[in-house]
């Protein structure tokens, strides 16, 4: 396992007060399929190296499984799955983001981590309605910083809302 | 201690046992024990201490009294008291700040005592005793359990020590049951109940000092042989002790900020001990004689060993020798049989004596420790294992590698050990339990129990607790029959109720048994069948039939009483067992009796698990489940039309899981002949899974998967193996219902079967 790097966990002192402001503050950004995301840094408890997932039976195809964070069971998301997105080849550059939200921690696999990026209210949109088919709940808005944009991600929506496409229920694949 | 300080000791007991009794007009007594308490004071080492100032205020007090100054009577002989006690408990322990504060209230509390304004306590004492006058003290009363200024840690000391001294009450007063004359019996619970009140009273805890204070006046009056604990008496003691366990209960409540409320029956039960015999309690006086740890002659004469005008004549004689030795001398009993009766009479004297020297550690500290050793296990274990190790090139690494894990497993077993205590405590509160339910039910029963001393992890004590007490209360309600029925049957009109517990392998073993009607298979059949939870009975063993009793719901009493027959209980027991990864087989013969025996892991921190292959995934099955595994001949499997596959073994059928096709895992072996069976069961079903090879035997440090993942189906849990990959730990009862094989296995073979 090897720790590619550790993000304190500090407030970011900067954040600007007002309209918007609840999602203005310091972001991680990932790439996955080649679209870049963000995610709030303050939830982010570290960054580490792809290592051996444990599959655990039976359950949704983003669960990838789980993993041993220095004794620790977390258990391991495929952002990619969870989204709908194919099965990405694994890189050196495919890495486990671990993120701490509600006291629980977990893992997210994504293609490549990119930098921490602070994102003032002003660079913000709201999450523009898709389509029906597009769930919108977990985009906490859009980030427009130096003429790139990324999708700001709720992680806890994320994962918590179910699969974008429908896993395999327990009924359909019992014996026989 | 030293020889000094043993006498000062003897003095503070002297006073503290004479001063409650000597009355105002008891002078001389009084100046007796005054110049007692002065000499105590000339020879303490260190004049300065705490102690030094308690005995020299007590002394002043004991003065008062004696000499008949204007002071509140009652008042000061309680501080006085009060201050004693906490002496004897600087004296005979180490200082800490509990003690010492306890010690500065003590003092606190005798000098307002002193010059004639009677003290909070005194007052308070005053007020209880007239019922009268100040309402200040009715106003205390209202339930406001903590003072305003309570320090919240010398409050969770309070409670803990408390608690302490209620079980120690507890016991005795259960040892009293069988032999109500144990006079040191008596001394511990009057001790407890004293210390209580003591403490209470300093800390500012009036309920609990009233309480005590009451229960500590009717427990006088027992080690005085006024009365015998026996009886009405025996109940109020017991009562009083559940009243003081509430009170802790509240005040812990309180001191969490929860709003409590007046403990039910705690003014009845104030009552009733303030004035026993109004209430119509009496002793009910049963054998006669009042003498404390039977006489070495009375058991000799009792055994038959001999005469009892032999033995009168040798105690009458006997001079300066002791009577076991004139009794073999002049050969009126042999010296075997003297060392028995004194082998007897010590036991019976006995009581908890063996006080072990400890410190309390908060437990989840100890959980800590606990699951960091487990770490500290694993990653020796990579250690050992790692290639360049084992390749064997290198002796010196080897040998130094060998010498850590020897440490570390030493350090495991040693951490294992401090989280087990022995089962004594939860086997007294069944005895307590039979007693109270046997007067409910008018039915007599002797309790016995075996190998208390048995100990499991503390974290399985408290949730076995529950299934114990349905059990026992199962087994007195409809185990022993009414006292005219067993007498009518030809059985002795006391049943029996047995509680033991031992090891076996890595397992503790905890039965329940009793000697009365046993289960009833009829019965369990026909309401089965009438619930609809099996078809017919055809093919079911006896043991197959009772555990249909683990049914929620499920219920032959053929009435309610309010101990037990509502049909909860048994699925409870059931439950909390599962949860400790146990398991319970029930043996019964019809009017011969019933025994539970639970077969549990001595800790849940460990799993013994095997370790197995399938495909490329490792699981961990554990071995508690597994009655055996072995690869069946060809011709032992047999496929039924829809029904699925089946395997003949010893000539029981059951049917085969295939781990890879439910957990979709790819590359097993799909061909039983050629992988392995492993046998598990949960004493109703039994299910044979598909693997492709056993890995081994491991412990392995049970965890959760964690977060969302928590409930996987099939799966109990994950623990780190020794290459520092994550191994899942099957749950084969839920695997056996994932699989579609629930409801009764047997049952379903019964049908597949040529008739």
């Amino acid at each position: 396992m090897s720790t590619i790097s550790q993000v304190a966990k500090r407030p970011s002192p900067g954040t600007p007060e007002g309209q918007g402001s609840s999602v203005a503050g310091k972001y991680l950004t990932f790439f996955l399929k080649g679209e870049e995301y963000g995610l709030e840094i303050l939830k982010v408890q570290e960054i580490i190296g792809m290592m051996t997932i444990t599959p655990v039976p039976r359950m949704p195809e983003s669960m990838r499984g789980v993993i041993n964070l220095r004794g620790k069971v977390i258990p391991v998301v495929d952002l990619r799955l969870k989204f709908g997105m194919e099965v990405a080849e694994q890189t050196d550059e495919t890495c486990i983001i671990v993120v701490q939200a509600q006291g629980m921690e977990m893992g997210i696999v994504v293609d490549r981590v990119s930098e921490v990026l602070d994102i003032i209210a002003d660079d913000i949109e709201d999450a523009p309605a898709l389509g029906a088919d597009v769930d919108t709940d977990y985009i906490l808005g859009i980030g427009k910083a130096e003429g790139r944009v990324r999708l700001l991600l709720d992680i806890v929506k994320v994962l918590s809302t179910n699969e974008v496409v429908d896993a395999p229920t327990v009924s359909d694949s019992a014996d026989e | 201690m030293t020889q000094r300080n043993e006498w000062i000791l003897e003095t503070i007991k002297l006073v503290s046992s004479e001063i409650r009794t000597l009355g105002p007009d008891e002078r001389e007594a009084l100046s007796d024990l005054e110049s007692a308490l002065d000499a105590a004071e000339a020879e303490l080492d260190d004049r300065t201490s705490q102690l030094a100032e308690l005995l020299g205020l007590s002394r002043q007090g004991m003065r008062a009294l004696a000499h008949g100054a204007q002071v509140d009577f009652d008042g000061l002989a309680d501080a006085i008291l009060g201050g004693m006690v906490t002496a004897e408990q600087l004296l005979t322990s180490e200082l800490d700040p509990m003690r010492a504060t306890l010690a500065r209230l003590a003092c606190d509390a005798l000098r307002s005592a002193l010059p004639a304004a009677p003290s909070r306590e005194a007052r308070e004492e005053v007020g209880a005793r007239t019922a009268d006058v100040e309402p200040v003290a009715e106003e205390e009363m209202a339930f406001n359990l903590l003072p305003d200024d309570h320090d919240p840690e010398l409050m969770a000391e309070f409670i803990t020590e408390c608690r302490d001294y209620i079980q120690k009450a507890e016991v005795a007063l259960l040892s009293l049951e069988t032999n109500p004359d144990d006079d040191e019996a008596v001394n511990t619970v009057f001790r407890a109940f004293h210390t209580i009140k003591g403490t209470a009273g300093f800390v500012g805890i009036d309920p609990v000092a009233k309480v005590a204070h009451h229960a500590e006046s009717l427990l006088s009056r027992i080690r005085d042989h006024e009365i015998r604990c026996t009886g009405g008496y025996a109940d109020l003691s017991l009562r009083s002790v559940d009243a003081l366990k509430d009170l802790m209960q509240a005040l812990q409540d309180a001191l969490a900020g929860d709003v409590v409320e007046t403990p039910e029956g705690l003014e009845d039960l104030l009552r009733l001990l303030a004035d026993p015999e109004a209430a119509g309690i009496t002793g009910e006086p049963s054998v006669d004689g009042d003498l404390a740890v039977p006489r070495l002659g009375d058991i000799l004469v009792a055994e038959g060993r001999a005469g009892r005008a032999d033995v009168e004549a040798t105690a009458a004689g006997q001079g300066e020798r002791l009577l076991g030795e004139a009794l073999v001398q002049s050969g009126v009993a042999s010296a075997g049989d003297v060392a028995r009766a004194l082998r007897t009479q010590k036991r019976l004297a006995a009581d908890d004596r063996t006080a072990e020297s400890s410190v309390r550690v908060r437990t989840d500290r100890l959980d800590r420790l606990i699951n960091i050793v487990g770490e500290l296990v694993i990653a020796d274990s990579m250690v050992s294992q790692d290639a360049v190790v084992i390749s064997g090139g290198h002796l010196d690494l080897v040998r130094k590698v060998n010498h850590t894990s020897k440490i570390v497993r030493e350090l495991q077993d040693l951490t294992m050990s401090m989280r087990m205590v022995p089962l004594k405590a939860t086997f007294q509160k069944m005895a307590r339990l039979v007693r109270d339910l046997g007067q409910k039910s008018k039915k007599a029963a002797e309790f016995i129990t075996e190998g208390e001393e048995t100990e499991i992890d503390r974290n399985m004590v408290d949730i076995l607790n529950d299934p114990l007490v349905h059990m026992i209360r199962n087994a007195m309600d409809h185990g022993i029959e009414p006292p005219e029925e067993r007498e009518w049957l030809g059985k002795p009109r006391k049943g029996s109720v047995w509680l033991s517990a031992y090891y076996q392998g890595s397992n503790v073993v905890v039965e329940v048994r009793d000697d009365g009607r046993g289960l009833n298979r009829e019965k369990i059949v026909e309401k089965a069948l009438a619930r609809g939870l099996i078809e017919s009975e055809k093919g079911l063993s006896d043991s197959a039939v009772f555990t249909l009793i683990f049914e929620p719901g499920f219920s032959t009493a053929e009435q309610v009483t309010d101990i037990s027959g509502r049909g909860v209980g048994m699925d409870v027991v059931k439950r909390a067992i599962d949860s400790l990864r146990g398991r319970i087989e029930i043996a019964s013969a019809a009017g011969e009796g019933t025994t539970f025996k639970i077969r549990l892991p001595i800790t849940l921190a460990l799993t013994d698990g095997m370790l197995v292959k399938v495909g490329r995934e490792r699981y961990i099955i554990p071995t508690l489940n597994i009655s055996m595994s072995f690869r069946p001949a060809p011709g032992a499997l047999f496929t039924v039309a829809d029904r699925g596959e089946l395997v003949m073994f010893r000539d029981d059928l059951m049917p085969i899981i295939r781990l890879h096709r439910l957990f979709h895992v790819v590359g097993a072996v799909e061909d039983p002949a050629l992988g392995l069976l492993v046998i598990v069961d949960d004493g109703r079903n039994r299910c044979a899974l598909l693997v492709d090879e056993l890995l081994g035997q491991q412990q392995v440090v049970a965890k959760s998967l964690g977060g969302s993942i928590g409930k996987a189906p099939g799966i109990s849990g994950g623990a780190i193996l020794g290459d520092g990959r994550v191994g899942l730990i099957l749950d084969p009862f839920a695997i056996i219902a994932l699989a579609g094989q629930g409801g009764n296995t047997n049952e379903r073979i019964a049908h597949l079967m040529p008739a």
